[in-house]
């Protein structure tokens, strides 16, 4: 079953476009949304949210119009940065949106809030951008959702909580009904955790593969000038030419490939490597 | 309830310092013996220029969206929660000028302030009606919401000097003439409805952040 079922979305933001989008998120997994920065995941994240509405197409979570405001009680929502005034508490924050959820947990979001060390009477604009993150978080945790979407929430953090970040979102996927649906353009923070990937590039899908079969169907080929010319430049999804040789993304059984080429290298590309090599490519995957 | 919680934990402490300015300015310059109501409209002005800025920084707008409150309860309990702010502003006002004139009526001699400040509610909610849709629509530090906020201040006051010429802000040229007065209350009634509407609809096709 699909949370998320985007539908032929498009949409215009001044010169930037969104194009034709289809993809859905499965339930019970975590889905990591990759793409550069201005290639429209954020507009793709408010657009799911309702934040702001396409000009065509259609956008079900859970089964429903995602205009329908009663489906965000399910949902916990982490943006790029906290989106609250600076003189804010989280105490004052607490007042107001705790009432708004069924399903606030008061008890879970005292456990998180001490988790997390952050206080309760200090002004939001003394946080660092950790704790920022933590209290989105927070907001995000205490009514139990069953659809986690966080629009970058690494960037900007330091290693260290990027990593505590990942392993508490780890944690949070050991109850198999819950459901991560994660933009980040850090693609090292999906290696561990992401089950599905989506790829966009300048406002249009370039994949949407779990990682089993990205790791099944994709390869990294490096080799010689000459052996590029042996396969020919059109079998590769993307590709980087040097002085020295070449390194081109393969999609399919690379054995020919390299039975016939000994001195090719052949790799499992990360996700980084996806994304640079099949960056400005047509088509999707 | 819990959506009226919501809009008023998020836009009390924006409107407290107006609010207080307000109410301080009205007896200092009537203590004075000034006219306050020139001023006190620019600080509306600045109020509803200065809160869509902050909201616009912190992204106030799209927090609100992503929560489980619809499009239309958000606006119409933000019109609900100016309408109240203007009500307590207006109230404040004239029960404070009458506890004052009960105690020092040397100084807080007018009898007719409570006519005054009704027009200059009204006043308010005029400026409410254009300056809320307009925020809604542009972003505050764009040009166009600039040029926008310029050009209503111009035809706002301009208005008010043709409508009294040579005179004060016309307070007066309201509060003194009954049918006129019910004419404003009107035309103020129904830009407030107006703008209600244009802003559910700004904020109801939302495509652009």
């Amino acid at each position: 079953m699909d949370v998320i079922e985007v539908r032929n979305v498009s949409n215009r933001l001044g010169q930037f476009r969104i194009e034709d989008l289809n993809f859905s998120i499965p339930k019970g997994y975590v889905t990591g949304f990759i793409g550069q920065n201005g290639s429209g995941k954020t507009t793709t994240i408010q657009m799911i949210m309702d934040v702001i509405r396409p000009k065509q197409g259609e956008i079900e979570v859970f089964g429903s119009s995602n205009t329908n405001p009663e489906m965000k009680q399910r949902i916990g929502f982490v943006y790029d940065e906290l989106y609250m005034y600076d003189n804010f508490t989280i105490s004052h924050m607490h007042k107001f949106i705790a009432p708004l959820y069924e399903s606030w947990d008061d008890s879970l979001f005292e456990r998180y809030r001490r988790a997390f060390e952050l206080p309760m009477k200090q002004k939001l604009k003394t946080f660092s951008k950790g704790m920022k993150m933590k209290t989105s978080l927070l907001f995000a945790l205490a009514h139990d959702p069953e659809l986690l979407i966080m629009d970058e929430p690494t960037a900007g953090l330091d290693p260290v909580f990027r990593r505590e970040l990942m392993d508490l979102l780890q944690e949070l996927m050991l109850d198999s009904q819950r459901t991560i649906f994660f933009s980040t353009h850090i693609t090292n923070d999906l290696d561990r955790l992401a089950d599905y990937i989506v790829f966009i590039d300048n406002g249009r899908i370039k994949l949407q593969k779990s990682m089993a079969e990205i790791e099944e169907e994709f390869h990294l080929i490096k080799g010689t000038k000459e052996q590029l010319t042996a396969i020919g430049r059109d079998a590769f999804l993307g590709l980087r030419e040097t002085g020295q040789g070449f390194t081109g993304l393969f999609q399919g059984d690379s054995t020919p490939l390299a039975s016939g080429n000994q001195e090719m290298v052949v790799e499992k590309p990360s996700l980084e490597d996806m994304m640079y090599l099949m960056k400005g490519k047509k088509g999707a995957w | 309830m819990k959506y009226f919680q919501l809009v008023i934990g998020l836009y009390w402490k924006a409107y407290i310092p107006f609010f207080l300015l307000n109410i301080l300015l009205f007896f200092v310059l009537h203590y004075l013996n000034i006219s306050p109501y020139v001023l006190l409209l620019f600080v509306n002005l600045l109020m509803f220029y200065s809160v869509a800025e902050r909201q616009e920084r912190f992204h106030i707008q799209r927090f609100v969206l992503s929560l489980p409150i619809s499009r239309l309860a958000y606006v119409l309990l933000y019109y609900v929660f100016i309408l109240l702010y203007i009500t307590l502003v207006g109230l404040l006002m004239w029960g404070g000028y009458e506890l004052l004139h009960i105690f020092s009526s040397d100084r807080f001699t007018l009898q007719e302030i409570g006519s005054h400040v009704f027009v200059y509610v009204l006043f308010i909610v005029m400026l409410a009606s254009i300056f809320i849709p307009l925020f809604f629509r542009f972003k505050p530090e764009t040009i166009e919401a600039r040029i926008a906020f310029f050009v209503s201040q111009l035809v706002l006051f301009t208005t008010f000097i043709l409508a009294n010429p040579g005179g004060d802000f016309p307070v007066d040229y309201f509060a003194q003439n009954q049918e006129k007065l019910i004419g404003f209350s009107i035309s103020c009634f129904v830009a407030f409805v107006v703008s209600f509407v244009c802003s559910r609809q700004l904020v109801e096709k939302k495509v652009v952040l």
